[in-house]
């Protein structure tokens, strides 16, 4: 082969994401000669640093605070403690694990990994600055997926050790004694969730009048619960108005969000800024070639096209919505598209959402109160875990299913399930919203004994009066 | 354990099939991978192999029947096994069906959710409720079956119909006798379901007996649960309905959609009554309580007025003409050329070509050929049409809505008239071949296409297509596009004609060449510039060499 012959595909991806690596895959099993250009480990954001190795530290506290509840289940461990390094080691060793799996993807897929900096140049073309110095490829078709990254608050500077972003939180040089965690989403509720189980004193920050604000209120609420039992302490409807060190120390000034009331001071060894995230659209050369951004995010059509032929943008830089499985379902759409096929649309009204924290929090659809605004006649089902034969057994935890169909013809408007395993039991709502199960059809849908399974049937039942253990 | 085999998917769009030949017999024993029938498909024949091991216990559809996807075909089991019941599951589909929709007269009650332990006694006013939905797969044909505990519909010849074929709603029974066609949208419309499922606030004593809210034939029909109570609030029929979800399912928008888009497209409307499959409406209402012989008896005439094709069908026509059912192939190039002409704007841009030189250079070819073979001028006429779009790369389009597609490759289709239909095997890569390897191609592929054995992926992914009628003695026509690819070269005959060469008229060689275009992605000069180099390339024919 040629040299130009060696730097010409019919697709580059850049960033190698769930939603870049994704692309990539779909796109060389539908034909195309595929490139992937990384500037960092494989996998981007979720594998190496989000989903995945929060998931192993959040598994470690969860195995530290069973261990603790041990004599309950007639089990005797004495003496228990942990070792924060060795939880943060082994994170990172699940990270590196999986970043493998995706190049061994690449290799068995054929696409070629160039490991560098990219920039778009001229039709068709992205400059490529890697260890190797620089390189250009020829494309057919670019699909953009940078991701993105953790943003600040205007007048707090991310300091990296005392000032921090989800990054550095998962790698800790020592366990802090206490955080203070900015923002109450996803991100700020799992590392809550972990570093209390270590026994850190934390004090969450939330602008909006409550936790998780983006669930449903009931769930928000089972929630503080939860966490006040576990003695985290939360500030909703506040906001931080200034962060100083003062002697190795972070001073947090917390107000109400609305102004005018009382200050709050809270000292903490760090404060974690987890308000949400802005796109990776620098150094791109979307100027250049002439792509719109709009706060920090490329704006795209609805086949993801950004308006310069041939050049696409899903997943995090897109900013839809910022969850890995949506990066992912929108690298597929846009690699079928290019691939010359007619694909679906990607269902943006029935993504599942998960948030990792102890008890567990997964939703999917329109919470009651948006339903309510949007004027659907709703009927609404609420089962709690507490009562199910397996839970029981498994050892009292907390949390319900909450069910919302449309009254008027038994479609599924939403599902909010707050407790144990509800991450994975989010699946079935899921499906039922996605391909139209009436309530009718779910009910029918039998359900194992004993499973946490059946608080959904419940909670689905209860809406039209039915549950039977309740 | 014996179990009933249904008949699967075999090209991504099928969604029926006529089973063109039993290759294994009733008796018969199959190891997976066997092919057991081909089974012709919208687009191509196709071999149907199975994936069981067995004993062939009974063939359910003879061959030339139209079927499903997912209607019963056979039964396979062990050699001596009983299979009565699932004889009586298989046909039951349609049986029970029929009766559920004869009888249908559901009180609003009956519908309520969960009204399962009260069902509607049977009142016998047949025209009420009529409800147009349709379940669909294996567990709504355990149901219809279960729906008609009374003896198959006699004379519904429900031995052969095992697909289940359908039973007309109430009300539609009660206008058999006009041809399924003429039915008219509004008197479909006009009868909803008294009441939907899930309005009704009636406490429920237990969950049983829910689902039967539509009853139905199996595997005919992909609808979501939702899209069919949707249907039946709405007063929907579901088989008017085009699916927009995964696999054509049809979803909430489509019935949505169909609601407030009025009647239906007559073409697939007549289409559809025209194969004389209409299956009807499946529907409403706790069936199993009224008295099974009466409505056995009524639904089973309906069930053979208005499901059979041909001329049990449509008794009452006059012989003035026939009606003969769309095979899957027809259906097909009905839509597609319909849908071409209709949505891709064409013009077309004619020009003769001197024939000569390349006649003289066949026969030099052929010459030298001697007895490994011959070369035909549509041979050539295909190389240089593919040599061209090189040169042209533009032509070589099609237009997506947003975007035009410019193909890298020259995938050349060549239309071939066949008995069944037109088809339009795909020559890949064919500028990349020589002049021989696309005669012999093009003849493997015609051969195989009149047999039948043509595979759906040969007849798949043209990027530019040529017809020639010349050996029909045509002059020069044109084409209509074959979607989505945005051009069609249309070839006539060789003609003798006189011609002004120099100062002199001579006997001359020519064919008219017509390009057809999709105007949205190629026009006129682009279409011209096509033709001219077309015609320097034929001209001097040694370029096919090259």
């Amino acid at each position: 082969m040629s040299e130009a012959g060696a730097d010409s595909f019919d697709l580059v991806v850049i960033g190698s994401g769930p939603g870049g690596y994704v692309a990539a895959i779909r796109a060389a099993q539908l034909g195309l000669t595929v490139a992937c250009v990384e500037r960092e480990s494989l996998g981007g954001i979720c594998l190496n640093w989000g989903c995945i190795p929060t998931k192993a530290l959040l598994r470690s506290a969860e195995v530290l605070d069973l261990t603790r509840r041990a004599r309950e289940f007639g089990v005797v461990a004495e003496n228990v403690s942990y070792d924060f390094g060795a939880m943060v080691e082994r994170s990172r060793g699940v990270a590196t694990k999986i970043s493998r799996g995706v190049a061994f993807l690449f290799k068995k897929n054929k696409i070629t990994h160039i490991a560098g900096t990219a920039r778009l140049g001229g039709a068709g073309l992205v400059h490529v600055d890697g260890e190797g110095g620089a390189r250009t490829l020829r494309a057919k078709s670019i699909i953009l997926a940078t991701g993105a990254r953790a943003r600040s608050l205007p007048g707090i500077e991310l300091d990296g050790e005392r000032v921090i972003a989800y990054r550095e939180a998962m790698t800790l040089p020592r366990r802090p004694e206490s955080m203070i965690i900015v923002g109450a989403g996803a991100i700020g509720v799992e590392f809550a969730s972990f570093y209390r189980s270590l026994d850190t004193q934390v004090t969450l920050v939330e602008f909006l009048p409550r936790l998780v604000p983006n669930e449903d209120v009931d769930v928000s609420t089972e929630l503080a619960r939860a966490f006040r039992k576990r003695g985290i302490t939360f500030h909703v409807g506040a906001k931080l108005s200034r962060a100083d060190i003062v002697d190795g120390k972070v001073k947090a000034i917390v107000e109400p969000a609305k102004g005018g009331g009382a200050l709050t001071e809270i000292v903490a060894d760090v404060l974690l800024m987890a308000v949400g995230i802005t796109g990776n659209v620098e150094n791109l050369g979307l100027e250049q070639v002439g792509i719109a951004t709009r706060r920090g995010f490329i704006q795209v059509d609805e086949q993801f096209g950004t308006g310069v032929k041939d050049v696409y943008a899903i997943g995090d830089v897109v900013g839809r919505q910022a969850l890995a499985h949506v990066a992912s379902a929108e690298g597929v759409y846009v690699a079928e598209l290019i691939a010359g096929h007619d694909p679906h649309p990607v269902p943006y009204d029935s993504v599942p959402a998960c948030t990792y924290c102890h008890p567990e929090i997964a939703s999917v659809g329109l919470t009651e109160e948006k339903a309510r605004e949007a004027g659907i006649e709703i009927k609404v089902g609420k089962f709690p875990f507490g009562p199910l034969g397996k839970t029981i057994a498994a050892g009292e935890y907390p949390g319900f299913a909450k069910f919302i169909w449309d009254a008027a013809n038994g479609a599924l408007v939403g599902a909010h399930l707050i407790g144990p395993a509800v991450t994975d039991l989010i699946a079935s709502p899921t499906l039922a919203k996605t391909t139209e199960v009436n309530a009718e059809s779910f009910i029918h849908t039998i359900h194992a004994h004993p499973t946490f399974a059946e608080a959904l049937k419940e909670a689905a039942e209860d809406a039209y009066g039915q549950a039977i253990h309740i | 354990m014996a179990q009933i085999i249904g008949l699967p998917k075999l090209s991504p769009t099928m969604e029926e099939g006529v089973l063109v030949k039993w290759v294994k017999k009733e008796g018969d024993r199959v190891s997976p991978g066997d092919l057991v029938a081909e089974v012709e498909t919208d687009k191509a024949n196709m071999d149907f192999n199975l994936e069981d091991e067995g004993v062939l216990l009974k063939l359910l559809v003879k061959e030339g029947d139209t079927v499903k996807l997912g209607a019963p075909v056979a039964i396979l089991g062990d050699e001596g096994e009983d299979i009565s019941a699932l004889l009586k599951e298989a046909q039951g589909g349609g049986g029970g069906t029929a009766k559920g929709k004869a009888e249908a007269k559901p009180e609003p009650k009956a519908e309520a959710r969960a009204g399962g332990k009260a069902p509607a006694k049977a009142e016998g006013k047949p025209a009420e409720g009529k409800v147009s939905a349709k379940a669909e797969g294996k567990s709504s044909a355990g149901k219809a079956s279960a729906g008609g505990k009374a003896e198959p519909a006699e004379g519904a010849d429900a031995d052969e119909d095992a697909d289940a074929d359908a039973a007309p709603a109430s009300e539609e029974s009660a206008e058999a006798d006009k041809p399924p066609a003429r039915r008219s949208a509004p008197a479909r419309r006009s009868a909803t379901a008294p009441s939907a499922p899930a309005r009704d606030d009636s406490r429920p004593k237990n969950g049983g007996g829910r689902a039967r809210v539509v009853a139905g034939k199996p595997g005919r029909l992909l609808a979501s649960p939702l899209a069919k109570s949707l249907a039946i609030e709405l007063g929907v029929d579901l088989r008017q309905v085009k699916g927009s979800g995964p696999g054509g399912r049809i979803v909430e928008r489509d019935v949505r959609g169909a609601a407030e888009g009025g009647a239906p497209e007559d073409e697939h409307d007549e289409a559809e009554a025209e194969a004389g499959s209409s299956g009807q409406d499946a529907d409403a209402a706790a069936p199993e309580e009224a008295e099974p012989e009466a409505r056995g008896q009524e639904s089973g005439r309906t069930a053979l007025a208005v499901v059979r094709p041909g001329p049990v069908a449509l008794p009452d026509l006059s012989d003035e003409f026939e009606d003969r059912p769309l095979s899957p192939t027809r259906r097909t190039i009905a839509q597609r050329l319909t849908q071409a002409k209709r949505d891709m704007p064409h013009f077309r841009v004619t020009g003769a070509i001197d024939a000569g030189p390349l006649m003289d250079f066949r026969l030099r070819l052929n010459q030298l050929l001697g007895d490994r073979g011959k070369v035909s001028v549509n041979d050539l006429l295909l190389k240089g049409a593919a040599l061209a779009l090189r040169r042209v790369p533009e032509c070589n389009a099609a237009f997506m809505g947003e975007t035009i597609r410019y193909y890298s490759r020259v995938h050349l289709g060549v239309a071939v008239a066949l008995e069944q239909g037109l088809l339009t095997p795909v020559i890949r890569n064919a500028d990349l071949k020589g002049i021989g390897v696309i005669g012999a191609e093009v003849r493997d592929l015609v051969d195989r296409a009149k047999r039948r054995q043509i595979k759906a992926h040969e007849i798949q992914g043209a990027t530019f297509t040529v017809s020639n009628l010349g050996m029909f003695g045509v002059d020069q026509f044109d084409a209509i596009l074959n979607p989505p690819a945005a051009c069609i070269l249309a070839i006539g005959r060789i003609q003798k004609l006189p011609v002004v060469e120099g100062e002199r008229i001579a006997i001359g060689e020519r064919i008219n060449l017509t390009l057809s275009c999709d105007h949205r992605a190629v026009d006129g000069a682009l279409g011209a510039r096509y033709l001219d180099e077309l015609r320097d390339i034929l001209e001097r024919p040694e370029s096919l060499a090259l």
